[in-house]
């Protein structure tokens, strides 16, 4: 998607600017990423949106998604 | 596990190792790997991230998931609001409900943050966590970590990442003779002796990390762990001889050929 584009929604992931076509879900978007090993979640605007609702919840503009998996501590 | 021993019960686990292992800081994941296995653990900490995108290998891939239970916890908060969002973020990712709830005061000193320590094991216990609440040498604290609902207490030996060992003996011994859900010592050990030591006061585990990750060879020391571990319940269980202020013979004093 390029920059500007009129449909384009413009997300913040993990920190970063990030746009994705209008109407993308969360779903997607995971997809898109090459998420594909189940060991992650996915929090919208400070909520955890559990794994079921994932291919129904569509993004919206300005929504801060935050994506986490596991990574070495103590 | 020791005979005449029970296994450690945790909310819904059960584990015969008494030994939680970190994580974090190995040189390579394969490294990690075997100390695992040195180790005898069958639980390990890991730490929740945002995802590197476009990073291939996963810490998990590194984890033997059927016989290890893993233990997210919330390192790295340094308020309850963050520690709870991220308990419910891993709850999310590994559908369990463990959490290893480590709120810190300040990035310096890494030492435990009790009030807000205890407002998030509130808010988790109430969410239907099963917390180990990781806490400063405190008996008072820990009662009331205890009294929240934490499965289990986590009091500190000593610093993370210090490797000076149990710094506290009679206050370890004070909080494990008030608590009635398992208490296990996090954070401080530097070598086996001091896994012993902690096993020894009669806690109910222990949990390091760096003390593995960072020895000349880790895989030597995770199994120089578990012989701590074990030495340690073992004496435990056995109890200790009394301590003497002076010296007594162990062999007969009658029967000498010498000056008969």
């Amino acid at each position: 998607m390029s920059p500007g584009h009129a449909a384009a929604l413009r997300l913040t992931l993990n920190g970063a600017p990030h746009e994705a076509a209008a109407g993308t879900t969360l779903a997607e978007l995971t997809q898109q990423l090459e998420l594909t090993h189940g060991r992650f979640a996915v929090e919208i605007d400070g909520v955890v949106v559990p794994r079921s609702q994932h291919a129904e919840r569509t993004l919206r503009s300005g929504e801060k998604i935050e994506i986490v998996t596991f990574v070495g501590g103590g | 596990m020791i005979p005449g021993d029970t296994p450690l019960r945790i909310g819904e686990h059960s584990f015969d190792s008494r030994l939680f292992v970190g994580t974090g800081k190995y040189s390579t994941h394969e490294v990690m790997r075997e100390a695992h296995t040195a180790s005898g653990t069958q639980c390990v900490t890991v730490a929740v991230r945002r995802v590197n995108l476009g990073s291939g290998e996963s810490l998990l891939d590194f984890i033997d998931t059927e016989r290890i239970t893993l233990l997210p916890n919330t390192a790295g908060c340094f308020s309850a609001d963050d520690a709870v969002r991220t308990a419910r973020l891993a709850r999310e990712a590994l559908d369990n409900k463990l959490i290893k709830l480590e709120v810190l005061a300040d990035e310096q000193t890494l030492l435990p943050e009790p009030i807000q320590t205890l407002e998030a094991t509130r808010t988790l216990v109430a969410e239907g966590f099963t917390v180990l609440a990781y806490t400063n040498d405190d008996p008072v604290i820990a009662r009331r970590l205890e009294d929240l609902g934490a499965a289990a207490v986590m009091p500190l030996g000593a610093p993370i990442g210090s490797g000076l060992g149990i710094l506290n003996p009679r206050n370890i011994l004070a909080i494990k003779a008030a608590a009635q859900v398992p208490i296990i010592v996090d954070a401080g050990v530097g070598t086996a002796s001091d896994v012993a030591v902690a096993m020894e006061l009669g806690v109910d585990g222990v949990l390091l990390n760096t003390a593995v990750a960072l020895a000349d060879d880790p895989v030597q020391m995770a199994r120089a762990m578990q012989h701590g571990w074990l030495a340690g319940r073992a004496a435990f269980l056995a109890g200790r001889m009394p301590r003497r202020e002076a010296a007594s013979p162990s062999s007969p004093t009658g029967g000498l050929i010498a000056g008969a």
